[in-house]
């Protein structure tokens, strides 16, 4: 299979100190392989909606790469609902200077995505929060890789992944914290949590934490697991049947990702999506 | 035999146990009549929880023998959703927390499973409203996921909650009043008066277990049975349970095995 890189010049977006923006971008992979520069602006503020579609039967390797400036605010959403068979590999980056505060939130919903995402916090105070879930079913297969770099004293970063596979759903997630020698004062905290529905499903969970400082906080917490029929019971005890009490339980799984992203309408979208492809999933 | 149309949550010659370990249950016969209050008490250890779990369908629970029939339905073949639907509700001492599951969305949709002809959302979010007042719950609950961090008297309120909300035909409340202060074993019952008071409560029947007699100072009891070791080893009145408080099991224990030796 050919793999085709963004090589188009791609979309800049250049967000001007102290501006307050939102943007929505939205690309069909039929048409266009995302390459996306934001450069935002010292102070400036900004909440980017990335809506990736499509269906491709070429590896393309879409790109981001968000340029934070002095204590910018960057909110970058990601809503990736590929058709069946599409193979994506997907690579941003995000730089963050003095200050600055750097969100990506990520749902990968569809096809055979691969996503990697990797936050490099270069000025002091820079603080970072991914929050990230995916969701294969049937016989996808996705791949999500996280790393922060603490590359200077005093910067912090939160990372949240909730991730379920159903039917042959396969899933692997790299989640990676590197903190330099002299970033001493940083803090970084690491947390994935997995559901599996089925004897078929499997998803990977591999952390790595490299730690060269010796003044610093880092946390790990990782659960993996079907659900629990103690939880299932007390709902069937309330008159819910079976069906309707595992959808409430997976949903309600996914929640604490959910609830970092951006905007109610946003988020309600977020629930209907999984929602749908849960119940597509027991089909 | 009595008729299989007989009203009441009727327990027959129960026999049961945890999945693969010895009979807990040794013959159960007790009856709930609708719009009564049965208390069933006994010391730690003697079957009372697995009389509710057994009766509710809980899957590590087996029953070896025995029936358990709601106005004349059979229970014990029914799943857990079909047993509450049928009109059986169960208080659990040790309710689940449902993280990311919040309290409206589970309390909505337990209702509409079991009252599938259900009110329009105004009327039953003032429902609610209601219920949460004589609770003495603020409106926040709704928004959080269920028992989720919750202190052990929120559990208890919201399982009332869930009751009057319910209405169930019959209501099992498995040692509600345990580990709850003195406001909130009011607030218990209260809610549980209320809710006898509506049209939707009043022939509810409840079976309460407890160890404690305290809780039949708010919900007096119509009649107490007390089980030992798996049994019912004696059934009174109101004055039973009054006598557990001053005896404590053991006077009971000593008269019960004296008379069937």
């Amino acid at each position: 299979m050919a793999s085709l890189s963004a090589t188009a010049p791609g979309r800049v977006i250049e967000i001007p100190p102290g501006a307050i923006e939102e943007r929505v971008l939205d690309y069909d992979l039929a048409i266009e392989v995302p390459n996306t520069i934001v450069n935002v602006g010292a102070g400036a503020r900004v909440t980017i909606l990335e809506r990736l579609h499509g269906t491709t039967d070429h590896n393309v390797v879409p790109r981001t790469e968000i340029n934070a400036g002095e204590n910018a605010h960057v909110s970058y959403t990601v809503l990736e609902t590929f058709g069946p068979g599409t193979v994506v590999t997907s690579q941003r980056t995000s730089n963050a200077r003095t200050g600055a505060h750097v969100a990506w939130n990520i749902a990968l919903l569809g096809g055979s995505a691969s996503d990697e995402i990797v936050a490099k916090q270069d000025g002091a105070g820079a603080e970072c929060e991914i929050a990230a879930l995916f969701f294969p079913v049937a016989r996808e297969s996705v791949q999500l890789t996280t790393e922060v770099q603490h590359n200077v004293p005093h910067t912090t970063s939160q990372t949240v992944v909730r991730s379920i596979a159903a039917g042959h759903g396969r899933g692997r997630y790299y989640g990676n914290i590197r903190i330099a020698a002299h970033a001493h004062g940083s803090e970084a905290s690491l947390r994935d949590d997995t559901l599996l529905i089925g004897k078929d499903a499997k998803i990977d969970a591999i952390p790595a934490l490299e730690i060269a400082a010796n003044d610093v906080k880092a946390f790990h917490g990782a659960t993996v697991g079907a659900i629990d029929e103690e939880h299932i019971f007390y709902l069937m005890s309330r008159g819910i049947e079976r069906d309707a009490a595992e959808k409430l339980i997976a949903l309600g799984f996914f929640e604490p990702a959910v609830a970092r992203f951006p905007g109610e309408e946003l988020r309600a979208e977020l629930r209907a999506l999984l929602e749908e492809k849960l119940v597509g999933a027991r089909r | 035999m009595e008729g299989v149309s007989k009203r009441g949550l009727v327990i027959s010659g129960l026999h049961a146990g945890v999945e693969g370990k010895e009979e807990i249950l040794k013959g159960i016969d007790l009856t709930v009549e609708p719009g009564r209050v049965a208390a069933l008490m006994g010391p730690n250890g003697s079957g009372k929880s697995t009389l509710a779990f057994a009766m509710s369908g809980h899957p590590n629970y087996a029953i070896e023998s025995g029936t358990v029939t709601l106005d004349g339905t059979s229970l014990l073949e029914l799943s857990p959703d079909k047993r509450a639907r049928a009109g059986l509700f169960l208080s659990f001492q040790y309710p689940a927390a449902i993280p990311g599951v919040s309290v409206a969305n589970f309390i909505r949709t337990a209702r509409m499973a079991v009252k599938p002809d259900d009110l329009p959302p105004a009327k039953f979010r003032a429902m609610i409203y209601e219920k949460l007042e004589v609770l003495d719950m603020d409106p926040a609950f709704l928004s959080r996921y269920v028992n989720d961090g919750f202190s052990g008297g929120e559990k208890k309120r919201l399982e009332m909650l869930q009751l009057a909300i319910l209405a169930p035909k019959y209501a099992v409340l498995d040692e509600t009043d345990s580990g709850l202060d003195v406001d909130a074993l009011q607030a218990v019952g209260r809610s549980i008066e209320a809710l006898r008071a509506t049209d939707d409560g009043k022939d509810t029947g409840f079976l309460i277990i407890t160890h404690y007699p305290r809780i039949l100072r708010h919900v007096p009891a119509d009649v107490v049975h007390i089980m030992m070791d798996g049994r019912i080893v004696k059934t009174g009145g109101p004055d039973l349970a009054e006598r557990v408080e001053r005896e404590g099991y053991d006077g009971i224990r000593e008269e019960v095995v004296g008379g069937v030796a």
